[in-house]
């Protein structure tokens, strides 16, 4: 019998270590109604090491609907005269749903990073996340020619963007 | 919550007798009332599970070439009936976009017509409503992205039903049971907008039971569509909706009759008179189109937080109008 034992060095004090990153979206804006549909998004992670392929892009899939729910969907509304938030529940707190998502291309670039531990490998729950409101809201703004400075981009701000632009 | 009595019912009649006790509610698929009874905001002391009552619970079809839907029929059986599929496309349209199939599995029809508002001021039972027997609307100055822009009255929660809004476009009457006999009224006059007198949204009276839903047979060159705009793709309720019912002419795009019916924008599933009469024996041209979208929102007053509602019925009014003038 052959026994290993192997586990993880923790990461360096001397320097920072850094999942880098680039997404890319396509959406669908209708300006009748203003609906937004994503059409096509392309995440790349570098996460130095793969380890999994698929828990990777699982975590990549969640992490970008995660940041979809946070460019057009999800968002805290307090009542101002009581502080009381009103939409604490998952019906008008809205995550978004299967519907919501699009397909979604992830690749990983597989290259081991050995300053960031023995393993060479990097986190990506929360990398993928980031990224995906500022796309949506630049593929909005290619769409429309309006510049979004809030999220979440919901019907009422495009149609309002819309209805201030013609006039 | 507070303690209840738990009852099944076997026959109508029974159910109607004790509907009329204060303190009793009857129930369908409960997907409403017990989200209601769970966080706070209704109280019963007699709860009746209408499930038993079979009659109710069928599709029959008329001579006259119309349907009666029984209210205990849920949505789903509604939407997979062949002859609600072919005669009323814009039905199976509308259920196809009320919350999730595991709702619309048990969710019924009498209770989708009966269903109360979403409004978060009257679904906190920190907020003691109009609706709740408070002394006024908190959304009238509070958080009212959601709410109505048409007919405002006391209270400013829009109706959240997408069945209703199709089914007055369709000229849909309902059958109303009650302890002196049964009456069927046009499924217009079952709302009305809490006021300073009242704080129903139906004219039901306790005791009463909606029984059955009964759809003429479609008018000759009839065509229609539910269109409704969410805040996500699924398993929201209606920002706005429109139904739309166009009985033809002649020609190809002439309309000799038109039901525009809005929804998400008032107390009441809202039917656009103004907006009919712009479409009355009018070919759907791009100018009567804009026209009609136009008279249909003549009237709204929104709120702070809901202007973006205008444009949006407006749009969809269009849309439903431009997609029907393509599709004969």
């Amino acid at each position: 019998m052959i026994m290993g034992r192997g586990a993880r060095s923790p990461n360096p004090e001397a320097a920072h270590v850094n999942t880098f990153g680039a997404q890319f979206v396509e959406v669908e804006v209708e300006p009748a109604t203003g609906e937004v549909t994503i059409t096509k998004l392309v995440a790349v992670h570098d996460s130095g090491r793969v380890i999994n392929p698929l828990t990777l892009s699982s975590q990549i899939e969640g992490g970008v609907i995660q940041g979809i729910g946070h460019a057009l969907t999800e968002k805290r509304i307090v009542d101002r005269k009581t502080g009381l938030v009103l939409n604490a529940n998952l019906e008008d707190y809205r995550v978004p749903t299967i519907r919501d998502a699009p397909g979604i291309t992830s690749q990983m670039v597989d290259r081991p990073d050995l300053r960031a531990n023995n393993l060479g490998s990097k986190g990506v729950g929360e990398p993928p996340i980031i990224p995906t409101a500022a796309a949506v809201a630049n593929a909005v703004a290619d769409a429309l020619h309006v510049r979004f400075k809030e999220i979440p981009i919901t019907r009422a701000s495009i149609l309002e963007a819309l209805s201030t632009k013609k006039e | 919550m507070r303690a209840f009595e738990h009852w099944k019912a076997s026959d109508l009649a029974t159910t109607l007798s004790l509907l009329k006790e204060p303190g009793t509610e009857a129930y369908g698929g409960g997907t409403d009332l017990l989200g209601e009874l769970k966080r706070g905001i209704r109280e019963t002391q007699r709860l009746i599970n209408l499930k038993g009552l079979g009659d109710l619970a069928r599709i029959s079809t008329e001579k006259t070439g119309g349907l009666r839907i029984g209210s205990l029929c849920t949505l789903e059986e509604i939407s997979l009936h062949s002859q609600i599929k072919n005669q009323y496309p814009s039905l199976v349209q509308a259920i196809a976009t009320v919350a999730t199939p595991q709702l619309r599995n048990i969710g019924t029809l009498g209770g989708n017509l009966c269903q109360h508002p979403r409004c978060w001021y009257f679904r906190n039972r920190l907020f003691p409503c109009w609706l709740k027997e408070g002394q006024k609307c908190f959304a009238i100055d509070g958080e009212n992205p959601y709410h109505s822009i048409l007919g405002r009255g006391m209270c400013q929660a829009v109706h959240p039903s997408d069945l209703a809004p199709v089914l007055v476009s369709l000229d849909a009457k309902v059958r109303i049971a009650g302890q002196r006999g049964d009456r069927e009224i046009p499924l217009e006059d079952l709302y009305r907008k809490p006021g300073m007198d009242q704080r129903q949204m139906t004219i039901l009276h306790p005791g009463e039971l909606i029984t059955e839903v009964l759809i003429p047979g479609p008018p000759a060159g009839s065509r229609a569509i539910y269109l409704k705009s969410t805040e996500r793709k699924a398993w929201a309720f209606a920002l706005a909706s429109v139904a739309v019912r166009l009985a033809g002419g002649d020609d190809n795009n002439e309309v000799k009759e038109g039901r525009i019916v809005l929804g998400g924008v008032a107390p009441v599933p809202w039917r656009s008179k103004e907006a009919e009469q712009v479409l009355a024996n009018r070919k759907l041209t791009e100018d009567a189109i804009i026209k009609t979208s136009e008279a249909a929102l003549a009237e709204a007053r929104p709120l702070r937080d809901n202007k973006y509602k205008v444009p949006l019925a407006k749009g969809l009014v269009r849309k439903a109008l431009e997609i029907l003038s393509r599709s004969k």
